[in-house]
């Protein structure tokens, strides 16, 4: 079954031309233009999110956690065309503490073969390796092993204690 | 030939009223002028001692000095003889210049009460002279002047025993109550009495007000503290008319007497002295000592009133600053000015009969006149030395802020145009990609193709490079000091630059270290950068002769000073505009506005750097910038006079 990608930008230029490169890709894709139409689209499963950084009302990452509180394990790219890089950062950086990390970032304007790349990349990492897919084990009722939750769990204690 | 016969003049009793009570406007003046003649008698001390009256004491006042004493025929011919006082010239053993010159200040005793007893002793008499006077007597306006008597005797005056000789003045039935302030306000009044720079050294005053410790002692008064204070203008009337002057103070360390040449004639004046102490801020109390503001006339050491008091504004002082409001230079409250006059060297100074003014002489005049010039004087040296180099300093601020604000104002617009401008380039970026892809997807497999979305990436690329850099060169707040890559914020600089010189046939090229960490304030470095390469591409522009034409820019870095060269191989600059180079709108080119190098100038001395140039006849020039690091967090302006 093919993934399905939900893409946010409020910038109908960029958002259609990702829409349909990345169904040429074969995902399933959905568009949002705006924090509010992503949040209403998100009542159906997501298997990644891939958003602006700069959203009118709000950053990114705020929408990233307000679509993880639905959609707990959904995999997240995050795309800036913010030019100043280390402010970005660092806001990012002191957003995560208080909510959620993305999996990715990239800068504005992306390649589509990179983007294409990291896409493909995220939804095919080890599924036993990574915390976030025995989250989603769990909360969908699957069955989780011992030792896998352990990896995770020292993973996640690992990402910690870098930040 | 008729018979002469003749008339005389008498005078009635209630002149003396007239004289004593309402000539001395207050108890104050009163009382100085009864120290005054205790000064006069060649006292080398005197007490005043004031009980004031009470519902158990009646209250008295006791002048008591060790002057010279009276015999009973001075007694007559000195204090019974109304308007009579000793001219200098017949003042016989005593070296002092009498003070009195009306001959009227005995009658002072009567401002203050109704009664005085005299006892005054001299030294070769065993006895005291003792005198009683009513001064309600003078009140009836029928009786003579002369018909009035005053009752004496000799008495053997054990108070007067130790010293010898001197003078006692009792004063009963008290006119006023010498309540608290009253008597604090005497007490300034005295002891702003004389000369604080040459008061005399013979010549002692002590107050005593029993129960009042805080205003009994010695009357002292100390000149200003001229250590603190920013400007004194000292002058001095000379023989020859003319007058010398020099500055002394903060601002005016050494300088020399100058001789100045007056509009009016100073003849009447010669000998005057004078020095105008002056705080460019309001003295605290210790440095004023005390004192209050104003200018102060002292004849042989003694003060003349009211000049210098707080609402004798004779030189128009006050008044002027009022009218002009943030143009008169001088505040009155920060000016002490001290002016000596004599009796002797200066006859035609006298003080109208009411202590009010001077008498309208020619002498007066010139004296006003010759005040109210240092007063100008003083005016100029603020206007010239503070006034004028603040305002000026101000206007180069504005200047250097202005430009480091346009830099940032790019900054602002180019963080804004990065994000518009990287949506497009997203979107042809995506796009090209979709055709490559959609194309492969039809099996049509084209070299062309894709080389064209290959040369399409590298072209975004290169766009958001450029973007990126002019965000980079142009990022830094304008107030505010950042630690950044100068190396890298040059080489950046210069990479865009490259690109315009190019097109004009130039090259640009570098010569910088592999970094160099700086504490600058960024927009500063990179509007002197762009204002010099630009000049040097203006300059290299009209070079026609087929050399290669270069720029180069260089960085050396050494102790915390930044160097940066900028050399172009141009004709250089011709002789004729050397010196004003740095000059505000000094231009070669037509179409110039001339403010570049002027505005660079500017920017660096507001960073404590500076800009200065080297050039060669037909083989160019090199500008060299020179900023230093700076420590704190603000751009340093240099303003040591900063209110």
């Amino acid at each position: 079954m093919p993934h399905r990608i939900l893409i946010v930008d409020d910038e109908p230029l960029v958002l259609d031309g990702w829409a349909r490169s990345l169904e040429l890709e074969g995902f399933i894709v959905e568009k949002a233009q705006s924090a509010a139409e992503a949040l209403r689209k998100c009542d159906e499963d997501f298997d990644l999110v891939l958003l602006d950084f700069l959203m009118p009302g709000g950053n990114g990452v705020e929408l990233l956690a307000r679509i993880r509180k639905k959609i707990p394990a959904i995999r997240s790219v995050i795309v800036s065309g913010k030019l100043d890089e280390s402010a970005e950062e660092a806001q990012i950086a002191s957003d995560l503490k208080s909510s959620v990390e993305a999996d990715v970032f990239l800068r504005k304007p992306v390649a589509d073969t990179k983007l294409v790349e990291t896409i493909n990349h995220l939804l095919a990492e080890n599924p036993g390796e990574d915390w976030k897919v025995i989250g989603r084990r769990v909360a969908t009722g699957q069955r989780v092993t011992i030792d896998d939750a352990r990896t995770a769990a020292q993973k996640l204690k690992g990402f910690r204690k870098k930040k | 030939m008729p018979t002469e016969k003749t008339l005389q003049f008498e005078a009635s009793a209630y002149l003396q009223t007239l004289i004593g009570r309402e000539l001395f406007r207050t108890e104050e003046l009163a009382i100085v002028e009864l120290v005054k003649n205790s000064y006069d008698s060649g006292a080398k001390n005197v007490v005043l001692l004031i009980r004031p009256p009470s519902t158990r004491e009646p209250g008295e006042i006791v002048v008591t000095d060790d002057g010279e004493g009276m015999a009973i025929a001075t007694f007559e011919r000195r204090f019974m003889f109304a308007g009579y006082s000793e001219r200098p010239s017949e003042v016989g053993k005593s070296e002092r210049i009498p003070t009195g010159e009306k001959g009227i200040g005995r009658f002072a005793s009567d401002r203050l009460g109704e009664r005085l007893s005299i006892l005054t002793k001299v030294h070769d008499r065993k006895n005291a002279l003792a005198v009683e006077i009513d001064w309600s007597k003078f009140r009836n306006r029928r009786r003579k002047f002369s018909d009035i008597q005053a009752l004496y005797s000799e008495t053997d005056a054990p108070e007067l025993a130790e010293i010898g000789h001197g003078t006692i003045l009792r004063i009963t039935k008290l006119r006023e109550l010498w309540t608290r302030n009253q008597l604090l306000s005497l007490r300034n009044a005295l002891s702003q009495l004389m000369n604080p720079y040459h008061r005399p050294d013979d010549f002692q005053i002590t107050l005593e007000v029993p129960g009042f410790d805080v205003l009994s002692g010695k009357i002292e008064q100390p000149p200003v503290n001229e250590d603190n204070a920013d400007i004194i203008v000292n002058f001095r009337v000379l023989p020859d008319g003319n007058l010398e002057r020099w500055r002394q103070g903060k601002l005016y360390p050494r300088e020399k007497r100058e001789k100045q040449s007056s509009s009016v004639s100073l003849k009447a004046i010669t000998g005057l002295r004078g020095r105008f102490v002056y705080f460019l801020e309001r003295p605290t109390r210790s440095d004023s000592r005390g004192l209050a503001p104003g200018v102060r006339i002292y004849r042989d050491g003694f003060r003349v009133e009211p000049f210098g008091s707080q609402d004798a504004d004779w030189l128009g002082l006050a008044a002027k600053r009022a009218k002009r409001a943030g143009h008169a230079h001088v505040v009155p409250t920060r000016l002490f000015g001290f002016v000596e006059i004599s009796r002797t060297e200066h006859p035609d100074l006298k003080d109208t009969t009411s202590r009010e003014a001077l008498i309208d002489t020619d002498a007066a005049r010139a004296l006003v006149h010759v005040l109210g010039e240092q007063v100008s004087f003083l005016e100029d040296s603020i206007k010239r030395d503070i006034a004028e180099p603040r305002w000026q300093e101000s206007r180069e601020r504005k200047v250097a802020e202005f430009e480091r604000a346009k830099i940032q104002a790019l900054s602002i617009m180019s963080f804004g145009l990065a994000h518009e401008l990287r949506q497009p380039l997203q979107s042809i970026r995506t796009e090209a990609a979709i055709i490559t892809k959609r194309l492969k997807q039809l099996s049509v497999s084209d070299a062309n193709i894709t080389r064209a979305q290959q040369n399409i990436d590298v072209g975004i690329e290169r766009i958001d490079g450029n973007i990126r850099l002019v965000a980079a060169i142009s990022s830094g707040n304008a107030d505010e000091v950042s630690s950044f890559d100068l190396a890298r914020k040059i080489q950046d600089e210069c990479t865009l630059l490259a690109t315009r010189c190019a097109a004009q046939g130039i090259a640009l090229e570098t010569k910088l270290p592999d970094s160099d960490s700086a504490n600058l304030n960024s927009p500063t470095v990179t509007a002197i950068l762009l204002n010099l390469v630009k000049n040097s591409m203006e300059a290299l522009m009209e070079v026609g002769d087929g050399r290669s034409k270069r720029i180069q820019v260089s960085l050396k870095s050494e102790a915390g000073l930044h160097t940066i060269h900028v050399s172009d191989n141009a004709y250089g600059i011709p002789p004729q505009m050397r010196p004003k180079i740095f000059r505000r709108f000094a231009t070669m080119k037509t179409g110039g506005w001339g403010v570049g190098l002027y505005n660079c100038q500017l920017m660096a001395k507001a960073h404590n750097g500076s800009v200065s140039f080297e050039t060669h006849d037909g083989l160019g020039t090199t500008f060299t910038v020179q900023l230093p690091d700076i420590k704190e967090d603000s751009v340093a302006t240099p303003n040591p006079n900063r209110r």
